[in-house]
């Protein structure tokens, strides 16, 4: 009896599935982007028997790598230890003339580590000494071809013999290594330990269980496997989270209007309900035919959803796939079938309080045709009642008020997620504008990066003196902090910006300021949450791994930069613990007046031997990039799915409420209404909803986006989420949810046009 | 007479099952100003669909239709909602009142962009309701009537804009015979001012208050009977007359 019952109503049907389908498909998708890499990496990881932590030095000693190195050695849990060498490139990398931004290094072949690395393409074997082998993440952001040559500090290049992928090098925001047969030998190497276990999975519990055994004391940066791949996920858990509270909000808006259409439903099977307890149905019978129905719409459509959530949760992950060197995510039925069994536990709940009032249906009441009309309704009739389109729409709007209440809900929510999409893409591309903020550093006009690091500083004093230079502020990364190692607190070295001074700079600090003396030092708001610290406390750190000093926190700021984990610092701070500080970056202000573009054609060539000269806003392109990009990929399908789940909601609401009101639009016809007037009707009507759901969401979207934004990435630190809101794109994304709402209320009223007799003869 | 409405070679055909049922044939026939003409036929002969027909509700699948000598077949739906609007009323045998606006707001319903203005209509409004004993209940919505109130403001409504002719479908089917009786009155009592009505019905009692009786067979006209204007005292007579003439044709 439920497949007669679909059959007859397969309008209702269809939207109630497709109602279904896109919130499953929102939903699997956002649970898919943040459970489907755990797998992958997990037998990348197993694969490449990637070791469980390398550590970098905080002196660049081969002694002290050594010494570091023993030490693991004596721990039983360790099954091997490495050197590895490798050369930072602080110059520019180029391929076919075009240059790749990026935290690389040059590393000499190691056998025990890279053998085992997933090779994408190509081989690492017999490299020879001008061949390297680079990650997938690197071919894939340049198109980089097998046999293609990369050109490093304009000096030396590399033809490409391989692609490989391995846990540490997914993402070019941290360091990743190029695999070479031999470094140059103009530049300086550097060591880090790769340490191995076959006994602890965990590279962190390696480390504890290192300091525990050597007072505390680890002289180098940890990092960990498991921190690597959890910073690798970093933009896709964001976004994950974001597109699951939407998917949830949308799921709960979704629930009203099929509860809404069935309610609607059983008002129109109120005689049939009425006949079948005549003829001796049960309550339970009838409750249960319902029930079946809206069980099997339910299961088509949330299973539809997770099929087709691979579109959406492809565009986030194709991009890291790729870099992983899969094509496949196979986590999507598991994420499918618990999203499923969520809505599907949700739906039917709101499915089954509507249905069980099937039981108050009386068939006496219904035979007589009985109805109740609330006696709260105004009972005194206007004089100069109007029966105008705008008239008539106003008054379905106030006398409607439940089918109002609904469609506004559901204008208000696809409004936001169109404002949402809108703004967050704009956002996204304005992002690197706005480096500076995001990574926090200094908002000069040009950066400068040592390319040769001992004429670095005679060369800044040389632009110091131009006479377009308004001011020079050095900078150092270079730097290493720590903090007391507390067991289980995972990696203790924070990032570290030293700037000779903060004052007169645009740097911003979410309390307080950026320091001011040398016994101050302001903190990564990630940093103050995890020691539990305010403006005004001390802190306790270990500068260059031995000299303790103890700081007062003059501020907090909010930063991408080591996923939140980092501090500024005077280099007086330093200096004043024997520690010498040698910035090889530097912010170049210019004088009002004088633009970049006129600077670099000056100056660019004649400082191209020493330094690095471009403009601020390609400053960490790489961090900005692997914020950016997936988001920028998937924000369209998902203002595509919010607009669709609008319009369907749109489209059943005043199919609905047509269907609803067939016999009143039939009398109006009968009284000389045409079709058009009623139509005309219709779409004033959507029209001022969507319209008054504009004028209610865009307030509260500007009041809560950055709210929103700001918690979901909260766990990097991140309390502010500043949005420039651009009229036009608001404009824009309003707009265009008006245009579909209008153009849903239009489709939905073709069945004005029909013949209004059945409905209005007693036939 | 002035002829109101006027119908040549008229066909309405409905395809139900991939089988096409014609219910109106070839049906000439004119409708006269000042008349209560009543249609009459057994369920199945096409009387509603002849009613729908000359009122322009429904559209004939081939013929013409007439009103006040324009033919308004093939006229578009809103020039024909607006020939509905102005010339015609409509009286259902449900009444297909709207429930969400009262007594008063029901009967003015049709007139938006009407011949009349403001004062005319308000004016017009109170005649009726005073007329059909509804001012007291002028701000009622209709869930709070009787049958035969709501009946009474159906009438109201289809009065509202003095319409050439009044079409009632069954005004009486659903109302108990004391308020049957009180809408057949008024039906009496507004043909005898003037206008003109044009009735679908299965009930003799209601039929007998017509002058012209119109009986459908097959969807042809099978007869006409001319019964001249009603008194109270011919009820019987006219019953009886009626009554003969109905049998004769098999009713």
């Amino acid at each position: 009896m439920w497949f007669q019952k679909m059959k007859k109503r397969k309008i209702q049907s269809i939207l109630i599935v497709l109602i279904v389908m896109v919130c499953s498909m929102l939903m699997t998708s956002a649970v898919t982007i943040m459970t489907s890499w755990e797998q992958p990496y997990t037998l990348l990881q197993a694969e490449c028997n990637s070791p469980k932590t390398k550590i970098y030095l905080q002196v660049d000693e081969l002694s002290l790598a050594q010494s570091i190195q023993k030490r693991f050695d004596q721990l039983p849990e360790v099954s091997n230890t490495e050197i590895i060498e490798y050369a930072y490139i602080t110059g520019s990398i180029t391929v076919r003339g075009e240059e790749i931004s990026g935290f690389i290094d040059l590393s000499p072949y190691n056998e025990y580590q890279h053998k085992t690395n997933r090779m994408i393409a190509g081989s690492m074997e017999h490299l020879g000494p001008q061949e390297c082998v680079i990650p997938a993440v690197l071919a894939n952001q340049k198109n980089i071809k097998i046999g293609e040559e990369i050109l490093i500090e304009n000096d030396i290049s590399y033809k490409v013999k391989g692609i490989y992928a391995d846990p540490y090098n997914m993402s070019i925001s941290f360091d990743t290594e190029i695999i070479v047969g031999e470094v140059p030998k103009n530049m300086s190497l550097e060591y880090y330990i790769s340490v191995f276990s076959e006994k602890i999975a965990s590279g962190n519990d390696l480390v504890d269980l290192y300091r525990e055994a050597n007072d505390g004391i680890l002289e180098g940066r940890n990092i960990a496997v498991e921190d690597r791949i959890s910073n690798n996920q970093m933009t896709e858990q964001i976004l994950g989270g974001i597109l699951l509270a939407m998917s949830v909000l949308i799921l709960m808006v979704g629930g009203i209007m099929i509860r809404y259409m069935i309610k609607n439903l059983l008002l129109t099977d109120r005689t049939s309900i009425a006949i079948y307890k005549t003829i001796g149905y049960q309550n339970s019978h009838i409750t249960g035919i319902y029930m079946k129905l809206y069980l099997v719409l339910v299961i088509i459509g949330s299973a539809l959803g997770s099929v087709f959530s691979r579109s959406i949760s492809n565009a986030f992950t194709k991009i890291t796939f790729k870099n992983l060197g899969i094509t496949t995510n196979n986590g999507i039925w598991e994420a499918g079938l618990v999203c499923s069994g969520i809505i599907l536990i949700y739906v039917m709940i709101q499915v089954f309080f509507v249905i069980r009032k099937t039981k108050n249906i009386r068939p006496m009441e219904v035979f007589r045709q009985e109805i109740k009309i609330p006696m709260s309704k105004k009972s005194k009739a206007r004089e100069n009642m109007s029966f105008s389109p705008l008239s008539m729409a106003i008054r379905m709007i106030l006398r409607e008020r439940k089918n109002t209440a609904v469609i506004v809900l559901t204008c208000i929510m696809a409004i936001y997620c169109v404002n949402f999409g809108g703004t967050a893409l704009v956002m996204m591309s304005e992002m690197s504008n706005m480096n500076y903020y995001w990574i926090g550093f200094d908002k000069h006009q040009i950066s400068l990066e040592a390319t040769k690091k001992d004429e670095f500083a005679e060369k800044l004093l040389e632009i110091e003196q131009l006479p377009e230079t308004d001011k020079i502020i050095r900078s150092s990364t270079d730097l290493a902090v720590s903090l007391p190692w507390e067991k289980g607190m995972g990696d203790a070295v924070m990032a570290s910006m030293t700037y000779e001074t903060y004052e007169d700079i645009e740097m911003s600090c979410l309390e307080g300021r950026n320091p001011k003396y040398s016994n101050e030092i302001a903190i990564g708001n990630a940093i103050a949450i995890k020691m539990d610290k305010n403006v005004g406390d001390y802190l306790t750190i270990y500068l260059q791994g031995d000299k303790k000093v103890t700081l007062l926190i003059c501020g907090t700021f909010q930063s991408f930069y080591d996923i939140g984990n980092s501090c500024r610092l005077l280099g007086d701070t330093w200096e004043e613990q024997g520690i010498a500080v040698n910035y090889y970056e530097a912010g170049l202000y210019l004088k009002e007046g004088i633009s970049e573009e006129s600077f670099f054609e000056k100056y660019e060539d004649q400082f191209s031997d020493s330094l690095e000269m471009f403009p601020r806003e390609e400053k960490y392109a790489s961090i900005m990039n692997m914020i950016t990009g997936p988001q920028m990929l998937a924000l369209r399908p998902f203002i595509a799915m919010t607009l669709i789940l609008g319009g369907l909601n749109i489209i059943a609401v005043i199919y609905l409420k047509n269907k609803d009101y067939s016999i009143i639009f039939s009398i109006y016809k009968a009284l000389g209404y045409s079709a058009n007037h009623l139509m005309k009707t219709n779409i004033i009507y959507v029209g001022l909803i969507a319209l008054g759901s504009i004028t209610i969401t865009v307030p509260l979207f500007i009041v809560f986006f950055p709210k929103l934004m700001a918690f979901s990435m909260s766990f990097v630190g991140f309390k502010e989420y500043p949005v420039v809101y651009d009229p036009m794109i608001l404009l824009i994304s309003n707009l265009l949810a008006f245009v579909v709402f209008m153009i849903c209320g239009m489709v939905s009223s073709k069945s004005l046009y029909g013949n209004p007799i059945e409905d209005l003869t007693c036939e | 007479m002035k002829t109101i409405i006027k119908t040549e070679k008229i066909c309405k055909s409905f395809l139900t099952d991939q089988e096409v049922n014609n219910v109106i044939k070839n049906m000439d026939l004119e409708l006269f100003q000042g008349d209560f003409t009543v249609i009459m036929g057994s369920s199945g002969s096409g009387k509603s669909t002849l009613m729908y027909l000359l009122s322009g509700m429904d559209k004939v699948t081939s013929g013409d239709v007439y009103l006040n000598e324009s033919k308004i077949t093939g006229y578009s739906e809103n020039k024909m909602a607006n020939i509905r609007k102005d010339h015609i009323g409509f009286v259902f045998q449900g009444m297909n009142l709207i429930p969400d606006l009262t007594v008063r707001e029901n009967i003015i319903s049709p007139t938006y962009k009407s011949k009349f203005d403001k004062n005319q209509i308000k004016n017009r409004t109170d005649e009726l309701l005073e007329k059909m004993e509804l001012t007291d209940h002028q701000n009622k919505f209709p869930g709070q009537l009787s049958g035969g109130q709501k009946q009474r403001t159906a009438i109201c409504r289809g009065l509202i804009n003095q319409p050439d002719v009044l079409f009632a479908d069954e005004p009486t089917g659903a109302l108990n015979s004391n308020a049957g009786e009180h809408v057949l009155n008024i039906f009496s009592r507004i043909h005898k001012e003037g206008q003109s009505i044009v009735m679908v019905t299965h009930d003799l009692k209601a039929a007998v208050r017509g002058n012209r009786i119109i009986f459908l067979k097959d969807g042809r006209i099978d007869g006409e009977l001319a019964l001249g204007s009603y008194l109270r005292e011919d009820k019987e007579d006219r019953e009886r007359v009626l009554y003969t003439f109905l049998k004769e044709r098999g009713w």
